[in-house]
């Protein structure tokens, strides 16, 4: 968060200050023509106040330094807040206007009285409607203090670039479990990826005696046969799920409605969702994320809502590709012991068919056809 | 953040001193806006009572402000149709300024009674500035000045309120129009500012400005002409040059320090006259209270239902022609006599002299440069031009008694009766006490008194009437004033002054003297024109309009000298007679009122007048003149004043700039460290903030080293403000706390 070098503040034509004006100039020429001593020193006060005026806004909108800290990638239709600073450089106290120099309704922020070296806080909340990167309104300092006749404006922060994600719809996470176990069941290899590996030494706690309902794969044999008893392990956590998601950003290279382009979009919000729900299920594990186009963009990270925020940026700037390259093959690194989930805008994806050609077994999911376990976000259009 | 309260009191208070300066401009034309301006301020107060819990929908507002308007528009029609005297005596379309102060006003109560957005304040503090504006045009006194100045402060306080409403969000905007939601910024008001505070500030800006335009107003040319005069309740000093002359006036009279002309004065040989003496007197041959004649006024119309009492110009022929054809030579008064150059100030100004006329039979008293000549006829003290001039000089020469002119003869009695025309009926009581108590008090001769005709004889002619002066004039009874204020409007205004106010300035002086010696039968008349001079910076004569003024002349006979060159032989059996005129002036001093102590007030009234108000071209002269004069002499010392203020400005920056830098605290190695390592990701610590402040800022952007950064930055304060230095370990600490805000990047946070 560090204020833009300080630029020399720039006059503002407001309506005020040229009525204010051309009417302080016709009271002055009558003066002057008639000979009217006191409309003429009338006319000259009103001028002299605008001088004081532009003088004052000159040198407060000169004051203000202020700087905002973009904030982290954010979904389609969340509301975010992005946090600013802005400080009074001067030895005086300083009363402006923070304002957002967009085009459409811009914000502004008063400063009714910052004192010397003083520095306040300002926040505004933003909701961008469209996945993509969008820039902050640029932010001035506009200052008409004290008779708000002339105002002066002053360039604080280009503003920087948000990141939005596509947005989040619903998935039932359960349900999306259950699905994948018996997508991945199909290929005759799910089992053995779905089943929980061998437990590492240091997850099991202890042993104690087996209960009704306990698994039978939790029961230590060895022990049980040594005590003549049938005891089981017991753990400190379950071992994490891991999740690899592969996104295959297919378009026609003539797209010939909206159809292909809501299917783009409805994939990507799949995966973001399908992301999301991930980590805040039960015991996420490493996410991995690979996005298909002319080259693979690979993104692997911790199973948590920070990864997924900033690990799936590539999916903000995704415009779908007409041509998809294979999977490299050293992008499947660690795919093995993870749930494996291909989201594709096509039927019969050839992504989809290369993975399982190679031994990977995976499930597909079309954006065409939604799988019972997605709801887009509401408003979103249908694909 | 100043209140809602204070906002809206400025606001409305500027709007009552704007309707209050209208107000007042127009009761001298039309008194019934005066009482509307009443009513709208009682309109004023009730709004601010009410506002907010009574407001009238935007439709009724319209409807309202439209059948003001109209009420206003049907008002101006009659006003125009049938005008007022004072309306009727203003051109077109002059006139129509008054009418358009209550439209003014009008538009206030509309907008007050209805939700107001910022654009209804804008629009409101517009018809404020156009009606003070428009007042400013139709008066401007010093009572005036005070209301304009008083509006000043309190419109430039609300506009200051106003600021910081509107960019407090907490005014509505103009509909339909985009505008942001303002939202204050964080600490709310720590320590709220009074209104006084605000108010003190918008006096020191305005006062600032004042003082710029101050300097604009000395500074900038001005245009050439006359000022603005609409009818205004005063009456500023002049020669009106008018063939009637308006006795009901009212109100003040002020100064006017316009020139009017000047006179270089020559003897007889063509040799400039003038300079002073070792001992400070002045060679010329003038009166220091020496009259100029402009105009004479014969008829006196009073009691007229459709005119006001007014003097007017009329003929009377008394002698024969006395200079005839543009070829007469020029009049010689020997070795003491002068000649007069004048050099009228403005083109088509009536031209003035010396007065009383003396002259030559058969040669011309005047000759305007370039050849004319002015004519004598008839009433022997009247010049007649063909054409204005603007130079032209006169010959005089030294008279005994000074202030009687030339003798003459009238062979023909019968016009006399012109200059003995009465005025109203209670002068003939006036002058017949006034006769009986000077003589009883041995002033005047019993024999003085009233022949069977009811009339004073010819030979008591000068003798009453310098007795009648001097009871004007030193008797104590009648004083001086500028300020006209008549005590009954129903009487005439020249008995009132006799009468009842028994006060007031030349005019009334004058015409009060010719209607006494008329009444008892002494043939009088009134004469405009100035009295006394001064000398400009070439030594010349210069009268000013200030100087104007009125007297009498009173036309008294005596005996013919022998050998008097009589043209018209006199009737045998008549003793032979001869006629003057006698300049009679029966004002006191003017100074008698200047010399009585005025009030703070006062003095200040005649300050603004002075400065302000009767501010020319030739006091801008006279003050860019000693502006330059100050600067030539005291440049040097300004010049060094300037110099150690800019040393003093630069050298105070320099001393702040080092008692910041000696005051910054950037901390320990370590604590520079931290913020190095905060820094190479974009956390910055801004100017001004504090360290806390930092680390509340740093947390909020990255969550995951809150921990870290709290720590570091307690430590810090540990350090700066409890004075407790680190141990060795717990550098080593801190250290390793920084180093793992390090990896927290690497680790991608």
């Amino acid at each position: 968060m560090t204020p833009t070098p300080w630029q020399w503040p720039r006059p503002m034509a407001t309506k005020e200050a040229v009525i204010w004006l051309a009417v302080g100039l016709l009271i002055a020429v009558i003066g002057w023509i008639k000979l009217i001593n006191l409309l003429s020193f009338t006319a000259y006060l009103a001028l002299a106040l605008q001088v004081v005026n532009a003088i004052l806004a000159w040198r407060m909108a000169a004051k203000i330094a202020a700087a905002r800290t973009p904030p982290p990638p954010l979904f389609a239709g969340e509301t975010a807040t992005v946090v600013g600073r802005v400080w009074n450089r001067s030895r005086t106290r300083a009363i402006a206007v923070v304002r957002e120099a967009g085009p459409t309704a811009p914000r502004s922020w008063f400063l009714p009285r910052l004192g010397a070296g003083e520095s306040a806080e300002f926040t505004g909340l933003i909701d961008y409607r469209t996945r993509g990167r969008h820039k902050l309104p640029p932010i001035e300092a506009v200052s008409g203090y004290p008779f708000g006749l002339i105002q002066f404006r002053r360039p604080l922060d280009p503003g920087g670039d948000v990141i939005v994600l596509p947005p989040l719809g619903v998935v039932d996470l359960a349900e999306l479990r259950r699905w994948l176990l018996r997508q991945t069941a199909a290929t005759d290899v799910s089992r053995r990826i779905m089943r929980r590996a061998a437990p590492a030494d240091g997850d099991v706690r202890g042993i104690r005696p087996y209960r009704q309902g306990d698994s039978p794969r939790d029961v230590h044999w060895k022990t049980s046969a040594r005590r003549d008893q049938l005891l089981v392990r017991e753990y400190d956590r379950t071992p994490p799920m891991d999740l690899f998601l592969v996104i295959d950003p297919w378009v026609p290279s003539v797209p010939t409605d909206k159809i292909s382009a809501a299917k783009l979009e409805t994939a990507l919000s799949m995966a973001v969702t399908v992301a999301w729900a991930w980590v805040h299920g039960e015991l996420p594990g490493n996410v991995t994320l690979l996005v298909g186009g002319t080259a693979w963009a690979v993104r692997t990270g911790p199973g948590t809502p920070a990864f997924v925020r900033a690990g799936f940026t590539p999916l903000a700037d995704v415009t779908g590709a007409t041509t998809v390259e294979p999977v490299p093959a050293d992008h499947l690194r660690g795919a093995a012991r993870a749930s494996r989930l291909v989201i594709t805008t096509r039927a019969n994806s050839p992504v989809a068919a290369q993975l399982r050609a190679g031994g990977v077994s995976v499930a597909v999911a079309e954006a065409g056809k939604p799988p019972p376990w997605f709801t887009p976000k509401k408003g979103e259009p249908a694909a | 953040m100043p209140t809602d309260f204070w906002f809206r009191f400025s606001t409305y208070l500027s709007l009552v001193l704007s309707c209050a300066a209208l107000g007042y401009a127009e009761w001298q034309f039309l008194p019934e806006v005066a009482a509307f301006a009443g009513l709208i301020v009682v309109l004023l107060v009730v709004s601010f009572v009410l506002d907010r819990r009574f407001e009238l929908s935007l439709a009724k507002a319209n409807a309202l402000g439209l059948g003001i308007g109209i009420a206003a528009f049907v008002w101006m029609v009659v006003s125009l149709k049938w005008p007022r005297s004072t309306l009727a005596d203003i051109d077109f379309p002059t006139n129509l300024l008054p009418l358009i102060g209550p439209v003014l006003m009008a538009l206030i109560p509309a907008k007050l009674f209805r939700p107001k957005h910022v654009g209804d304040w804008w629009a409101m503090h517009g018809v404020a500035v156009a009606g003070v504006a428009l007042a400013a045009s139709m008066t401007d006194d010093a009572p005036f000045v005070a209301v304009l100045a008083t509006y000043a402060v309190c419109s430039a306080w609300a506009l200051v309120l106003f600021f910081y409403r509107r960019s407090g969000g907490f005014i509505p905007p103009i509909p339909n129009r985009p505008a942001p939601p303002q939202a204050q910024l964080a600490p709310a008001d720590p320590d709220a500012r009074p209104p006084r505070w605000v108010f003190a500030r918008t006096l020191i800006w305005l006062a600032g400005s004042a003082a710029v335009a101050v300097v604009l107003f000395v500074t900038l040319p001005r245009s050439g002409g006359y000022a603005w005069a609409f009818t205004k309740k005063y009456y500023v000093t002049g020669e009106s040059g008018d063939a009637t002359l308006t006795v009901a006036k009212s109100g003040e009279l002020t100064e006017s320090d316009e020139p009017a002309f000047k006179v270089t004065v020559t003897d007889a040989a063509g040799n400039p006259v003038g300079g002073a003496d070792a001992e400070g007197n002045f060679a010329l041959p003038l009166d220091p209270d020496q009259h100029w004649r402009s105009r004479e006024y014969v008829a006196y119309t009073f009691e007229d239902a459709k005119r006001e009492p007014t003097w007017q110009q009329m003929s009377v022929e008394l002698t024969p022609p006395l200079v005839s054809g543009p070829a007469a030579t020029a009049a010689d008064f020997g070795p003491r006599g002068y000649t007069l150059l004048f050099e009228l100030a403005t083109p088509k100004q009536q031209p003035v002299a010396v007065s009383p006329v003396r002259w030559v039979p058969d040669r011309s008293p005047a000759q305007a440069v370039g050849g004319r000549t002015a004519s004598l006829r008839n009433n022997a003290t009247t010049l007649y031009w063909t054409s204005r001039p603007e130079r032209y000089t006169q010959a005089a020469g030294p008279a005994d008694p000074p202030d009687a002119g030339t003798a003459f003869e009238v062979s023909d009695p019968r016009p006399l009766a012109l200059l003995k025309r009465q005025g109203p009926d209670y002068f003939r009581e006036y002058a017949r006490k006034l006769l009986a108590d000077l003589i009883a008090s041995g002033k005047v001769p019993p024999a003085a008194k009233l022949n069977d005709l009811d009339q004073v004889s010819d030979e008591w002619h000068e003798a009453v009437a310098r007795a009648f002066t001097a009871h004007f004039c030193d008797s104590g009874e009648f004083t001086y004033t500028t300020k006209l204020e008549p005590k009954d409007r129903k009487l005439d205004p020249l008995v009132d002054f006799v009468k009842n106010g028994k006060a007031g300035h030349c005019e009334w002086f004058a015409g009060a003297l010719v209607l006494t010696l008329r009444a008892v039968g002494i043939p009088a008349q009134y004469v405009s024109g100035y009295r006394g001079w001064e000398l400009d910076e070439n030594g010349d004569v210069l009268v000013r309009q200030r100087h104007a003024h009125a007297w009498a002349e009173v036309l008294v006979s005596s005996p013919a000298p022998d050998g008097f060159p009589f043209r018209v032989p006199p009737a045998p059996g008549q003793p032979p007679r001869v006629w003057r005129w006698v300049t009679l002036d029966p004002t006191p001093g003017a100074g008698a009122e200047a010399a009585a102590s005025k009030s703070w007030f006062e003095q200040g009234a005649d300050w603004v007048t002075r400065f302000l108000l009767r501010f020319d071209k030739e006091k801008q002269q006279k003050a860019v003149e000693e502006l330059k004069q100050i600067g030539l002499t005291w440049w040097p010392w300004a010049a060094g004043g300037l110099a150690v203020l800019v040393t003093g400005w630069l050298g105070g920056r320099w001393w702040a700039k080092r008692a910041a830098d000696r005051t910054t605290f950037d901390g320990p190695d370590w604590y520079a460290c931290f913020q190095a390592v905060l820094a190479a990701h974009g956390l910055t610590r801004g100017p001004g903030q504090t360290p806390r402040e930092f680390a509340a800022a740093v947390t909020a952007a990255v969550p995951a080293a809150a921990d870290a950064v709290q720590f570091v930055t307690s430590k810090l304060y540990r350090v700066r403000y409890a004075g407790q230095p680190l141990t060795a370990d717990e550098v080593s600490q801190v250290n390793k706390v920084i180093d793992g805000l390090e990896r927290l990047w690497a680790n991608g946070k």
